[in-house]
C-alpha cells in the first residue's frame, strides 16, 4: 500500500490541483483519498487500487466543487465578496524553481507555460470531460479503469474523452504541441 | 496525418507536460503528501492487528464495568450483617412496623409485658407448690 501511494501521490495531487485550482484543497482531497483507500480497500487486490483510488479522489473533488458552489451562491446572495477558494495558497515560486528533474531553466519555463495553458484549457471544460481526459490521458488509466473511476460506462468515457480532446486541441492550438 | 494520429501526439505531449509538472512539486507539498501517506498506511497496520484503537476504548470500558459489577457483588456479600444484628432486626421489624393493624399492640406493649409476667407462676406449678409446702411446714413447726 505504501509503495502504491508513493507512486501515485504526486500525479494525484496535480490532478486534484488542476481540478480544484487550490493547493490546500488538492492536498486535502488526496489525503482523504489515501485514507479511505487504505481503510476500506486495503484487502482488495493491488491491481484494483488505482481505479478505486481515483474514484475516491474524483468523488472528493466533486464534493469540494459542490461546497464551493453553494458557498459562492450564499455569498453572492448576501452581496459579500466572491470567495471561491481558488489559488488560495500557491507554492513559493523560488522554492518551486528548483527543478528536481535536472532540466535547464528554459526547458522548465517552457514546460511550466505549457502546463499553465493546459490547466486553463482544462478548467474551461465541462467536469466530466475534464475527468475523462485527466484520468485517461494524464494518469494513463485504460478505458475500463477510467469508467470504473468515473462511475460510468466505457462508452461514456470514450464520448467524454473525444469531446475533451477536440475542445482542448481547438483552444490550445497547433503551436502548443 | 489523420485525426487519430494528431490526437495521439496531442495526448503524448499533454502527458509529458503533466508528468514534468508532477515531478517538480513544492517540497512543502511533498512533505504533506508523505505525511498523509504515512497516516493512511498506519491506519491499515492498525486495522490488520484486529485490535485497533477503535476497539481498545470500548473493550477497556467493558472490562472496567465487569470488574465493577463483580467487585460490587463481592463487597455487598462480604458486608452483609450477622443474624441478630441491629441491621437485621431493623429489616425484620420493618414489615411489622409497616402493618397498621399491629400498631395498637405496640402502643400497649407495657400491658402485654405485665400480662406475660402474671402468667409465668401458673406455668410452673411444682416449684410454687414446694415453696408453699415448706412454708406450710414452717408454719406447722412453729405453730406445733
Amino acid at each position: 500500500m505504501n509503495r502504491f501511494l508513493a507512486e501515485v501521490e504526486k500525479r494525484a495531487f496535480r490532478i486534484a490541483q488542476v481540478a480544484l485550482r487550490s493547493v490546500e484543497d488538492a492536498q486535502d482531497a488526496v489525503q482523504e483519498a489515501m485514507f479511505q483507500l487504505a481503510k476500506r480497500y486495503s484487502e482488495r487486490p493491488p491491481a484494483e487500487w488505482r481505479p478505486l483510488f481515483y474514484k475516491i479522489l474524483q468523488s472528493r473533488i466533486r464534493d469540494t466543487q459542490r461546497r464551493r458552489m453553494v458557498r459562492n451562491k450564499v455569498l453572492s446572495f448576501f452581496g459579500g465578496q466572491k470567495d471561491d477558494g481558488e489559488e488560495d495558497s500557491m507554492p513559493d515560486p523560488i522554492v518551486s524553481a528548483i527543478d528536481t528533474a535536472g532540466r535547464d531553466p528554459s526547458e522548465q519555463v517552457a514546460q511550466a507555460d505549457a502546463m499553465e495553458a493546459l490547466e486553463v484549457a482544462l478548467s474551461r471544460l465541462p467536469g466530466r470531460q475534464r475527468e475523462a481526459f485527466m484520468l485517461r490521458i494524464l494518469e494513463g488509466l485504460d478505458v475500463e479503469q477510467t469508467a470504473q473511476a468515473m462511475g460510468c460506462s466505457e462508452g461514456s468515457v470514450k464520448t467524454h474523452l473525444s469531446r475533451a480532446m477536440h475542445s482542448l486541441r481547438e483552444s490550445l492550438g497547433e503551436h502548443w504541441q | 496525418m489523420n485525426e487519430q494520429e494528431m490526437d495521439d501526439i496531442f495526448a503524448k505531449h499533454a502527458r509529458d507536460v503533466f508528468l514534468a509538472s508532477a515531478g517538480s512539486l513544492d517540497p512543502k507539498v511533498l512533505a504533506r503528501l508523505s505525511e498523509a501517506r504515512r497516516q493512511a498506511v498506519d491506519a491499515v497496520e492498525g486495522s490488520r492487528t484486529g485490535f485497533s484503537l477503535t476497539w481498545r476504548i470500548p473493550a477497556s470500558a467493558l472490562a472496567l464495568a465487569f470488574v465493577g459489577v463483580i467487585g460490587g457483588a463481592l463487597w455487598s456479600e462480604g458486608s452483609a450483617p450477622a443474624p441478630g444484628s441491629s441491621f437485621t432486626a431493623a429489616n425484620t421489624d420493618a414489615p411489622m412496623m409497616m402493618a397498621s393493624d399491629n400498631l395498637d399492640m405496640y402502643a400497649d406493649m407495657d400491658f402485654y409485658q405485665w400480662l406475660a409476667a402474671q402468667d409465668q407462676p401458673a406455668q410452673a406449678p411444682a416449684a410454687d407448690t414446694s415453696v408453699d409446702d415448706s412454708d406450710d411446714d414452717d408454719d406447722t413447726g412453729v405453730g406445733g
